[in-house]
């Protein structure tokens, strides 16, 4: 007699599901290693080599890398991008924090806020951008306008001038991406449960002691999570420059992504671009690596 | 009175058919190509770039091709965005259409890697293709002796003019004699301020931080911007007209490239709603300024200074070598570069014919504005140092480098000269250092 568990080919229960299950993750598997992991080896191995996209590739060695740390613009271009995660991720993480610990009150007409602040994420990147782009205008803009006004300032060229453009940007990007992390932050904070608050108010804990003592650190795997994430975004940073500034004035706006893409695309200089974007991934990689046993220690899943 | 219907209706039909043979264009020579076209067989693909006026253009070129080469179908690949990005993953796959656009700057790499076509044979079995050519145009397809690709067409570099405000300032209008200097003063005439006397409301002119630009300034005080292979923009001369737009923007006169593109908006739509009195731009400009512009206007030359250049900007035609029937393909550029296929896309005014004989006839150049400005610029296209810093098969990213380096200059954030040693050092140390 069959086991009840065999089917009618041979197959048992176990085997049958085994099947299924790598049918099912077989197709986001193939599709895991033909789109990210091929291309991540493939870019590594072009980043050795010379390679104009028309003509054959030309094995180069370290070559790449070696004119990469003597290229002024790639330097200044990191310089930039590491300016750009230091400005960004901080003012990012800690305005979308405020905002969802704004909206964590039980306030009337919270919902109406929480959609308002989310609007600027799902507006298109290039409608922000040239929205900031007339706030920042600096004849016209009326940033320009109130600064005048109330502080009687001359104009400041926000995109313009060096010593601002990189800084303008990054409010603009903190302004559209805000209502993002927001949602995560007040997402966890809901997720708090009441009973703790109701023991510390009993306790007479002030706001500030139940932020610190209780919020933050129930909080902490969001803000790992948004922080690490944030962190990589803003080296990955493109689009609002693409838009805004297209690198200038001179490269104050050049970051390693502008310029790795205009050395592919424009300068058809693929194995070049290649070991930038290699160069890309280990300080990613190492950024993120200390992120998590920095704040690794912080954070606390079991509570 | 059916037959009075079939009358009339016979007038009318005359009627038309008259109007549109005397509307309809002179095309001075017969095509030389027609006979062996009636011959030929196959398929061609045309890839080309360009607005969806210039889609429809050439789709009338393709289609009149095909009813004088009944046995040859074009097909048309129109690209309109990131055709170069486009061209080269075609490139790349060994998939070249026959035909295809390139810009004049960017022949090198598709010759180096043996895509183009020889087609010298062809200009030798289509004479008309290079008969009353323009000097020097085909110069910027011609490698090693090689004619591997072909100028379609050319745009000269002029300055618009808004009219209505040279009469409202009291400004009498420059003519094509007129000099950098006056062209200064003029500029500074024509600003005007806001009523709080705070902004301007109406800048004189205004600058393109562009290659035209650039090689129009340079090379009217004669500068070898590029020398011996190597970038020459801190030579005095060059240093001198790259200074005339420095002047005009720390003058006031024109607002700097930044300030422009920090409204969202462009130079030419500055012109075009009546904020910048004179603009230099190429014959690309046309169609916007006669379907937009609700003033007078017209254009003159480029202000003259030591001497004229022309910037030449244009769209090279090449044949992929890959292409399995170069006589067809052959066949079907002479076609476009006939009176006959001219005629259907210089219209337009997008841009000029390479014949001389063409441009002075008004169905080739056609006007508003005056033809004068832009027939006698093709007597000073192009300079050596354009040719030569083109057929480096560097020039986008020696482009790039300039762009970078001068925007920061205009923005009043580093010195021209500081700029010009820069854009040297950088490109001289890396692009041009072999």
């Amino acid at each position: 007699m069959n086991n009840a568990t065999t089917v009618k080919r041979g197959l048992t229960l176990r085997q049958k599901e085994a099947i299924t299950g790598v049918v099912f993750i077989a197709l986001p598997l193939a599709s895991l290693l033909v789109f990210m992991y091929y291309p991540i080896i493939r870019s590594f191995i072009i980043s050795l080599y010379e390679w104009n996209l028309l003509t054959k590739p030309t094995f180069n060695g370290i070559g790449n890398y070696q004119t990469l740390f003597k290229d002024k613009v790639f330097l200044t271009s990191l310089w930039n991008t590491c300016r750009w995660v230091i400005t960004y991720v901080p003012m990012s993480v800690i305005t979308s924090f405020l905002l969802a610990l704004l909206l964590d009150q039980k306030l009337k007409g919270a919902g109406f806020f929480r959609t308002l602040y989310y609007l600027p994420v799902v507006a298109p990147i290039v409608v922000v951008a040239l929205l900031w782009v007339w706030i920042y205008n600096t004849d016209y803009g009326i940033l320009n306008f109130l600064l005048e006004k109330i502080f009687h300032l001359d104009p400041i060229g926000w995109l313009t001038d060096s010593r601002f453009s990189l800084f303008a940007i990054a409010v603009m990007s903190v302004w559209k991406w805000a209502g993002y992390n927001m949602l995560i932050f007040l997402a966890a904070l809901q997720g708090i449960d009441d009973s703790i608050y109701e023991a510390a108010e009993l306790d007479g804990v002030t706001a500030w002691t139940k932020l610190i003592y209780i919020k933050i650190p129930l909080v902490m795997p969001s803000i790992y999570f948004v922080m690490l994430t944030a962190v990589i975004d803003a080296f990955q940073m493109f689009t609002e420059i693409f838009i805004m500034t297209k690198g200038g004035p001179g490269y104050s706006t050049y970051t390693v992504s502008y310029y790795l893409w205009s050395c592919a695309f424009e300068y058809s200089k693929m194995g070049y671009a290649c070991a930038m974007a290699a160069v890309m991934f280990v300080i990613i990689l190492v950024v993120t690596l200390i992120q998590n046993k920095v704040m690794d220690r912080q954070v606390r899943y079991d509570v | 009175m059916k037959n009075l219907k079939k009358a009339i209706a016979l007038m009318a039909a005359f009627a038309v058919a008259a109007s549109v043979l005397l509307a309809a264009p002179t095309v001075k020579a017969e095509w030389e190509g027609a006979e062996k076209a009636a011959t030929l067989e196959g398929e061609i693909q045309y890839m080309h770039s360009g607005d969806d006026y210039e889609r429809e253009m050439y789709a009338g070129v393709f289609a009149s091709y095909m009813e004088l080469a009944p046995n040859v179908k074009v097909e048309q690949m129109y690209v309109p965005s990131d055709y170069y990005t486009k061209l080269q993953t075609l490139a790349s796959a060994n998939s070249l259409p026959d035909l295809f656009w390139m810009g004049e700057s960017g022949i090198r790499q598709y010759y180096e890697a043996g895509m183009l076509y020889d087609m010298t044979p062809y200009l030798e079995e289509y004479p008309q293709l290079t008969e009353d050519i323009i000097d020097g145009v085909l110069d910027y397809g011609n490698f090693d002796g090689k004619q591997v690709a072909f100028p379609k067409d050319w745009t000269s570099y002029v300055m618009f003019l808004n009219l209505d405000l040279f009469a409202e300032a009291g400004v009498e209008v420059p003519t094509n004699d007129w000099t950098v200097d006056e062209y200064k003063d003029i500029a500074a005439k024509l600003t005007k301020m806001t009523a709080d006397g705070k902004r301007v409301d109406v800048y004189g002119t205004a600058i393109n931080n562009y290659r035209a630009d650039w090689i129009n300034w340079m090379g009217n005080f004669e500068a070898e911007w590029f020398k011996d292979g190597k970038s020459n923009l801190s030579d005095e001369k060059a240093l001198q007209g790259l200074g005339v737009m420095y002047d005009l923007v720390q003058a006031g006169s024109a607002p700097s490239p930044g300030t422009v593109s920090s409204t969202g908006d462009s130079e030419d739509r500055l012109f075009i709603i009546g904020k910048v009195a004179m603009y230099p731009t190429g014959r690309w400009g046309i169609p916007s300024f006669r379907a937009e512009c609700d003033f007078e206007w017209d254009a003159v030359e480029m202000p003259k200074g030591t001497t004229r250049v022309c910037p030449f900007i244009c769209s090279m035609v090449g044949i992929a070598s890959t292409t399995k029937n170069p006589d067809a393909a052959a066949n079907v550029l002479s076609y476009q570069m006939s009176d006959e296929g001219l005629v259907q896309v210089m219209g337009s005014a997008l841009s000029l014919p390479v014949y001389n004989d063409l441009m002075a006839n008004e169905d080739y150049c056609n006007t508003p504005p005056s033809a004068e400005p832009f027939i006698n610029s093709a007597a000073y296209l192009g300079s050596d140092s354009q040719l030569a810093a083109a057929q480096t098969g560097k020039w986008s990213e020696y482009n790039s480098i300039i762009y970078s380096n001068l925007s920061d200059a205009f923005e009043g954030n580093v010195t021209l000269e500081e700029a010009a040693k820069n854009i040297d050092e950088q490109a001289n140390t890396t692009l041009f250092a072999d």
